[in-house]
């Protein structure tokens, strides 16, 4: 667990950055979605390549990584499109309310994570039962 | 320099994905298998990340900008309304469903993944048809000032607002 912890930290420090750095919160979903706005904003784009490189880097550090899902290419790409309109609906995702809303203490994001983990027990249940 | 910062911090959330193991569906999948073998992983992540950011952000709010830019950006809605709830729970369902997000996906993609890659694609379509849908759904219920505030839709802020 120890990884876990300091990898959260490590995250934490990053969205850090681009706060202390740029004023920016760091909500993936919002950066991708501005990004798509043809922003001329280039540190956008580069956050995301950042995150991209980091996991070419990550790929090195483990023998058996999973990187698949148990869901067929058709359920992902649902799953993508609902994320996104969901993502725009709730002004962020899991990195921007679970990370800086969080870290804001903002109420909003409470509400969210509580919807995150009840809906998404459910919808885990529905599509692979108990494991 | 706004650039290079934008990259380091990119790199640096995503090394810190990266670092907890966290880029692999697996995580999301354990964290909302909760009647099974839940693995919270996710959330002690979170519980790290989070008073982590609040911390740097607080020290950086003592400044009256940050470092590169002439204001904070937080955001600015405050109210708890239905939109919220229904976009969180659109999300929640992607989410566990399927075991990705949108952070996730992208470290995933860095390290191969394939399926990340056919996520993010859709992620990109569904961020874009939120706002017209959402604009097409108010005309014809005829609802736009109760469904949210009109500012959204428009097109989104330019950044130098």
């Amino acid at each position: 667990m120890m990884n876990v912890v300091a990898g959260g930290a490590l995250a934490g420090i990053g969205a850090g950055v681009l706060y202390a750095g740029l004023g920016r919160i760091a909500g993936v979903g919002g950066i991708l979605h501005q990004s798509l706005q043809g922003d001329r904003h280039h540190w956008r784009y580069a956050f995301l390549l950042g995150m991209v490189v980091a996991g070419l880097c990550a790929r090195r550090g483990f023998v058996d990584l999973e990187l698949s899902s148990d869901v067929s290419l058709a359920g992902v790409l649902l799953a993508g499109v609902v994320a996104g309109i969901g993502a725009r609906l709730a002004n962020g995702c899991t990195s921007g309310h679970g990370v800086c809303g969080l870290g804001r203490l903002s109420p909003r994001s409470l509400v969210v994570l509580t919807v995150y983990l009840v809906v998404g027990a459910a919808a885990s249940l529905a599509v692979r039962g108990v494991i | 320099m706004q650039t290079i910062t934008g990259f380091v911090a990119g790199l640096l959330f995503g090394a810190g994905l990266g670092v907890a193991r966290l880029f692999e569906p697996a995580s999301i999948i354990g964290v909302v298998n909760v009647f099974g073998a839940w693995d919270p992983s996710l959330i002690v992540a979170m519980a790290a990340a989070a008073p982590t950011f609040g911390v740097m952000r607080m020290v950086a709010r003592r400044g009256r900008a940050p470092w590169l830019d002439t204001a904070f950006h937080d955001p600015t809605r405050k109210r708890i309304d239905r939109r919220l709830v229904i976009g969180a729970a659109l999300f929640g369902a992607a989410w566990g469903g399927a075991g990705f997000c949108p952070g996730l996906a992208l470290v995933n993609v860095g390290a191969g993944g394939t399926q990340a890659l056919a996520y993010v694609a859709s992620l990109v379509v569904g961020l874009c048809i939120a706002d017209p849908l959402l604009a097409l759904g108010a005309k014809v219920s005829g609802d736009s000032a109760r469904l949210s505030p009109p500012i959204l839709w428009r097109s989104p802020p330019r950044c130098d607002s």
